[in-house]
């Protein structure tokens, strides 16, 4: 029984290679790229900025594969993960820089 | 002996667990004080065991010992449910 | 309707997805990861003889400790830096003490020397049984225990593939496990009324669906934490605190290593450090019922030396440091929460036990490995389930008769009961699988499915031939690994090339069962240790495994042969009937 709104003929995972790019390439590269920036601007102790990043990742990757593949429009997807990406690609820079 | 008192009691609560869920009698005050029974006395277990062992570890022992205990009860006593039509979910 | 909405679909379709790609793999570091508990104490003292149950009461760290150095001055010729004591455990009177040489800079070096000390002879000259050079980060790896011991380990951590690559592929096999756990959990809406019932539907498909929710539900809490952990123990050392550690300390990766260690640079004079034996009593004073895993001297023999006792207070997961000042022996602090300089040690100490069962003793060693057996079970009935809805949907009732016949051997291993099932009543004789990629999945699954423990039960039995025809330890882990491999592709390739199945299989869990039995019957002979020494000498743990490895032998003979009996059965039932039986 579909929901009104999608017609029968309407494939579960629309776009389904480029959202498989995204759910786990895309993911892992995104949750690494947090987890790394992350030790730059957590808002917790010298030690835990290290530890929580860490304890983080697996959550991080988990919330952004499930978002890849069921997100309604697969340029959302691509918007937040390259949001994702490039901004603390660009602390990560500064921060060694 | 601590741990023999709180393993009996996890088996019983579970058991007890179980046969309200197989048999649903009618009487919603015997429902209720079944599943009561049953949830103090893994409760008690849990006591039992977290004051036996330390609060970290007879947590752990607990959370692990409770899953092995429903599966041999289930797999034993639980077996007479009501059918459902199985749906192909939209594989 | 909520039950099919379409996020509920998409759920199902990654439950199903994720769940069909990575099972046998992840089947594989599960069923090994059960009998991984036991590696590096129980199955070492059955693996090498020479491994005492007790530690001789008059096992003293101070004397272990002196007794490594001065070894390790007179082979290398260069002062001892810092070192490490690993105590023995119960169970297996083997302590470890690693030596690294102080560095030029003054920091701790990694490479050094490790030596085995048997506990159980006390810590005399004699008491030295074996040593070990190179990077001891390495050694711990690798070295430290049985060939037994280490295969069964690293199959567990990174399948024996090359560094770092094996330890990426279980972190993501990790990953997907707690997206299989998630996903299923959203998609098994009534997780508590379903899970106190196992319905008992006709079909098998269905009954093996029923299982795999039943244990789904009441795995799921296991399921979880196994997957964190075991994905934070893959990538964290490996990949993720090394670019945490470098970025959040802008690159600058020796104050990194100081705010983490939290020990100041040696000071360069010499003074003895103090007795570490009255250091273990002041910590058995301050936390009784105290165990210990594990002592590390900073700056031996220097006056900012500081030592570290390391090990679990009564009733704790987690591993808390008691930390002394080395030149006078005076107690400095208790390092265990997450806010204090050991937070990092903790966090990780404690992902290592609760993905191991390491605490608690044997009773939780004991719930884990069967939880990981139940969680392999797990696996595989789902990707059975799997393999019948999409063979049907593909080509009608197909691979169903294949597939579902191999629930008795997996039953068996999930320490359900087996005979039940093989013995079940046969339903219709199947028809010919006309989708044939999924009949040659259902067949690879079943290859694995008992080849998996055919070739643990293998290696169990060439542990002790090994040992006796190779002193080396390096070469008998690699001939258990060919061993492994070789009895893994063989179940499959028989799985695949013989008929019916179902009798293959059976055929095969009597294999395991063989070699089960062959394990106890070799240790006799080479060893000369059978179950009854053991028994009289009150080694437990031994006594233990000796009688799981038979109980297990004799369970799965009689499975085997009887599914072995089920298959010809049917097969000679449909000739007689004159349709094709796969």
């Amino acid at each position: 029984m579909a929901t009104a709104d999608q017609g029968p003929t309407r494939p579960l995972f629309p776009r389904r290679r480029l959202r498989l790019a995204l759910a786990v390439p895309g993911a892992l590269v995104a949750a690494l790229a947090v987890t790394a920036g992350l030790s730059l601007y957590a808002p917790v102790g010298q030690v835990d900025r290290i530890l929580l990043p860490v304890i983080l990742f697996p959550f991080l990757f988990v919330g952004l594969f499930f978002f890849a593949l069921m997100a309604p429009r697969v340029r959302w997807v691509g918007l937040v993960f390259a949001l994702l990406i490039l901004g603390h690609g660009a602390l990560i820079a500064r921060g060694l820089g | 002996m601590t741990g023999w008192v709180a393993w009996m009691l996890v088996l019983g609560g579970l058991g007890l667990a179980v046969r309200v869920r197989r048999r649903s009698p009618r009487s919603a005050l015997w429902r209720v004080a079944a599943w009561a029974g049953s949830g103090l006395a893994l409760a008690v277990a849990a006591g039992l065991w977290i004051g036996a062992l330390g609060v970290e570890v007879g947590l752990v022992v607990w959370l692990a010992l409770v899953p092995l205990s429903a599966l041999a009860v289930v797999a034993l006593f639980g077996r007479r449910g009501p059918r459902r039509a199985e749906k192909p979910d939209g594989w | 309707m909520a039950r099919t909405s379409r996020a509920f679909r998409q759920m199902h379709a990654i439950h199903a997805w994720t769940g069909a790609v990575t099972a046998l793999a992840l089947y594989v570091v599960m069923l090994t990861g059960a009998v991984a508990v036991f590696a590096r104490h129980d199955l070492a003292a059955w693996a090498d003889p020479a491994v005492n149950a007790e530690t001789d009461p008059g096992f003293s760290a101070e004397r272990a400790l002196r007794l490594s150095i001065a070894r390790f001055q007179a082979e290398t010729g260069a002062p001892a830096g810092s070192a490490i004591l690993f105590f023995p455990q119960p169970g297996a009177a083997r302590a470890h003490v690693s030596i690294m040489a102080a560095a030029e800079d003054g920091a701790a070096g990694h490479d050094g020397v490790d030596y085995r000390l048997d506990a159980g002879r006390g810590t005399d000259a004699s008491a030295v049984v074996g040593r070990a050079a190179g990077d001891t980060e390495r050694l711990y790896q690798t070295d430290w225990t049985t060939p037994l011991g280490s295969f069964l380990v690293h199959l567990h951590t990174d399948l024996w593939l090359p560094p770092p690559w094996g330890r990426y592929l279980t972190g993501l096999l990790g990953l997907t496990l707690l997206i299989s756990a998630l996903s299923g959990l959203v998609i098994h809406r009534r997780l508590l009324r379903d899970a106190l019932l196992l319905r008992w539907p006709r079909g098998r498909s269905a009954r093996w669906r029923e299982a795999h929710k039943s244990v789904g539900a009441w795995g799921l809490l296991f399921n979880l934490m196994i997957g964190l952990t075991g994905t934070l123990l893959s990538f964290a050392a490996a990949l993720l605190l090394p670019i945490v550690a470098v970025i959040g300390f802008g690159g600058d990766v020796a104050e990194a290593e100081r705010v983490f260690v939290g020990i100041p640079p040696a000071a360069g004079v010499e003074r003895p450090t103090a007795d570490l034996d009255r250091l273990m009593a002041d910590v058995s004073t301050r936390s009784p019922g105290f165990r210990p895993a594990f002592l590390h001297v900073h700056h031996l023999d220097d006056a900012a030396a500081v030592v570290d006792v390391t090990g679990f207070d009564r009733g704790a997961v987690s591993q808390a440091k008691y930390r002394f000042d080395g030149a006078t022996g005076a107690f400095r602090s208790r390092l265990d929460g997450l806010a204090d300089d050991a937070a990092l040690s903790k966090t990780l100490a404690m992902l290592l036990s609760l993905h191991f069962g390491n605490f608690g003793g044997g009773l939780v060693k004991a719930a884990w490995a069967l939880l990981g057996v139940a969680s392999a079970g797990l696996v595989l009935s789902g990707l059975m389930s799997w393999v019948e809805r999409r063979g049907r949907l593909v080509a009608g009732p197909v691979g169903s008769a294949a597939g579902a016949r191999l629930a008795a051997p997996l039953a068996a291993q999930a320490g359900k009961p087996a005979g039940r099932r093989a013995g079940a009543p046969a339903g219709t004789p199947g028809r010919a699988p006309s989708g044939r990629g999924y009949g040659l999945l259902a067949r690879l699954a079943g290859g694995v499915g008992v080849g998996v423990p055919l070739g643990l039960a293998g290696v169990m039995a060439a542990a002790h031939p090994m040992a006796a025809l190779t002193p080396s330890s390096a070469a008998a882990t690699g001939a258990l690994t060919l061993v492994f491999w070789s009895l893994v592709a063989l179940a499959c390739a028989l799985a695949i090339a013989l008929r019916p199945l179902a009798s293959v299989l059976g055929g095969l869990l009597t294999a395991v069962a063989i070699c089960l039995l062959a394990a106890v019957v070799a240790r006799g002979f080479l060893a000369g240790v059978w179950p009854w020494h053991s028994l009289a000498e009150a080694r437990w743990s031994v006594v233990m495994t000796d009688l799981v490895l038979v109980g297990l032998s004799g369970g799965l003979a009689w499975a085997g042969l009887r599914l072995a009996r089920l298959g010809l059965a049917r097969r000679a039932a449909g000739e007689r009937a004159g349709a094709v039986v796969p």
